[in-house]
């Protein structure tokens, strides 16, 4: 009994095995699919962009203006806006990553979600190609960022391989992060919706 | 009894529910349905809210596994070949399932990929879909600007661009005219005429149902309560109309089923709709 038991199972990861490379198509199409359609909606409203940007700039131009002549909280900087720079650029990108999550419930009270979870596109390809267009929005907000801050003469160390460096970082950052807040907010939101809801037909 | 005996006749029976139930906690939504659907008929799924018809649906589609019973579409097990079965199959939920922010072509070509139409193809299917579903005036729209029928047709023509075996029609016409209605029902019988696309239809409307289905069965409690083509199950009860069988069937109740996200939804879909 147990010799046809194994047979089966080595042939099961054999078929696992020949199916990789297909699985690896699948995820590469099913990610690109999604990216592609992230990047569309993009297109549509690039203005959100602009209007996105609004908040970070004040952050850096109200607060950063503000604190930089508090000498105690600015820590002596040369400009207190350079050393704030960075982070509310990564603040922008954590914004962008759980407006990402809100997207998902969004989805899935509509029925988006179901519609796309039965078709063939690999679970994992919809979770990328969501998390590269995040990604890509924060690069469009950082690009925002970066000018202005070329253009009020900011001095932060302009160094290709840094601004390169941070840009990576960034895209890295904000994919994870909306990946994390795509895997949390529906659990959230499961849990405070389960008052009202019985079962669904 | 065995899968393998069974084996020829799945091809034929492109639908094979055996036995299924679903629970939801303490609730059992789905309690042991089974029935058989052949390829290139047009069955329904009748009954009031919360008897249990889109659950079913939402296990046949992979979305949901079953606590018991087996299904299988196209020949696979939706629970271990799910894969299988999503690439043989057309979906349309019930709630809107269109990128609001898309426009009505770009949703076309992205669901075109998300299915696997090859890429060559494409085009040309996309440009089938949008003649049969008079699509031309509003492909340019957004998603997010289109009118409850627009959406409608849209929708159904994204599920036909692969030809699926089986197409899973959610309430397909709700909040459709008398016309968009009809294009809807003449384009799935071309498809049925020209690729044998079998379709899983839940509705509401039982004239429709008595008009368009091979046949039907009529659900309650989560368990098939009757189940014929429309004339047998009229002779059965020796009632004149479909809406007289679904009365005596279901006992003629008021609907209870269906919790408050439920009602939320369908309210905040039918304003949508129009």
């Amino acid at each position: 009994m147990s010799a046809p038991a194994a047979d089966v199972h080595a042939g099961s990861v054999e078929l696992a095995l020949r199916s990789l490379p297909g699985r690896a198509a699948r995820l590469r199409d099913g990610t690109l699919a999604m990216g592609w359609a992230e990047l569309r909606k993009l297109r549509h409203d690039h203005l959100d962009i602009f209007t996105r940007s609004v908040q970070p700039l004040l952050w850096l131009f109200v607060f950063g203006t503000a604190l930089q002549h508090n000498h105690t909280l600015s820590g002596g900087f040369h400009d207190y806006r350079a050393y704030l720079a960075p982070g509310v650029m990564a603040q922008a990108a954590l914004f962008v990553a759980i407006f990402f999550g809100l997207g998902v419930i969004w989805e899935r009270d509509v029925g988006q979600l179901q519609r796309l979870l039965a078709t063939p596109l690999p679970r994992l390809g919809i979770v990328l190609g969501k998390a590269s267009g995040a990604a890509i929005r924060a690069l469009a907000q950082a690009i925002v960022l970066l000018a202005v801050l070329a253009v009020a003469g900011i001095s932060i160390r302009w160094s290709p391989l840094r601004v390169g460096g941070a840009i990576v970082l960034l895209l890295v950052g904000t994919a994870g992060f909306a990946c994390l807040s795509m895997i949390l907010a529906p659990s959230c939101a499961r849990a405070s919706a389960s008052w009202a809801s019985g079962s669904s037909s | 009894m065995s899968a393998v005996a069974r084996a020829p006749d799945r091809a034929e029976r492109v639908v094979l529910v055996d036995g299924l139930v679903v629970r939801f906690g303490e609730v059992e939504a789905v309690a042991g349905v089974s029935f058989e659907v052949a390829a290139g008929e047009v069955f329904g799924l009748l009954g009031p809210n919360g008897a249990g018809k889109t659950t079913t649906i939402r296990v046949l589609t992979t979305l949901l596994k079953p606590a018991e019973g087996s299904a299988f579409v196209a020949g696979h097990d939706v629970v271990r070949e799910g894969l299988a079965v999503r690439q043989a199959i057309g979906y349309v939920p019930q709630a809107i399932s269109i990128d609001g922010a898309l426009t009505a072509y770009e949703n076309l070509e992205f669901y075109g990929r998300a299915t696997g139409v090859p890429r060559g193809e494409r085009r040309e299917r996309i440009a089938e879909a949008v003649e049969a579903m008079q699509l031309a005036s509003f492909l340019d729209r957004l998603g997010r600007t289109l009118s409850g029928g627009m959406l409608r047709r849209l929708e159904i023509a994204t599920a036909l661009l692969k030809q699926p075996r089986v197409l899973f029609l959610d309430e397909p016409t709700v909040g459709l005219d008398p016309t968009a209605r009809r294009l809807v029902w003449k384009r799935l019988e071309v498809l049925r005429a020209e690729a044998g696309t079998t379709v899983l239809v839940t509705t509401h409307q039982m004239e429709e149902a008595e008009r368009q289905c091979d046949r039907i069965a009529v659900m309650d409690h989560g368990a098939i309560a009757a189940l014929g083509s429309p004339q047998e199950l009229r002779g059965r009860f020796g009632v004149p109309a479909l809406e007289d069988v679904f009365t005596e069937v279901t006992g003629g109740r008021l609907e209870e089923g269906g919790s408050f996200r439920d009602v939320r939804a369908s309210r905040r879909r039918s304003r949508r709709l129009g």
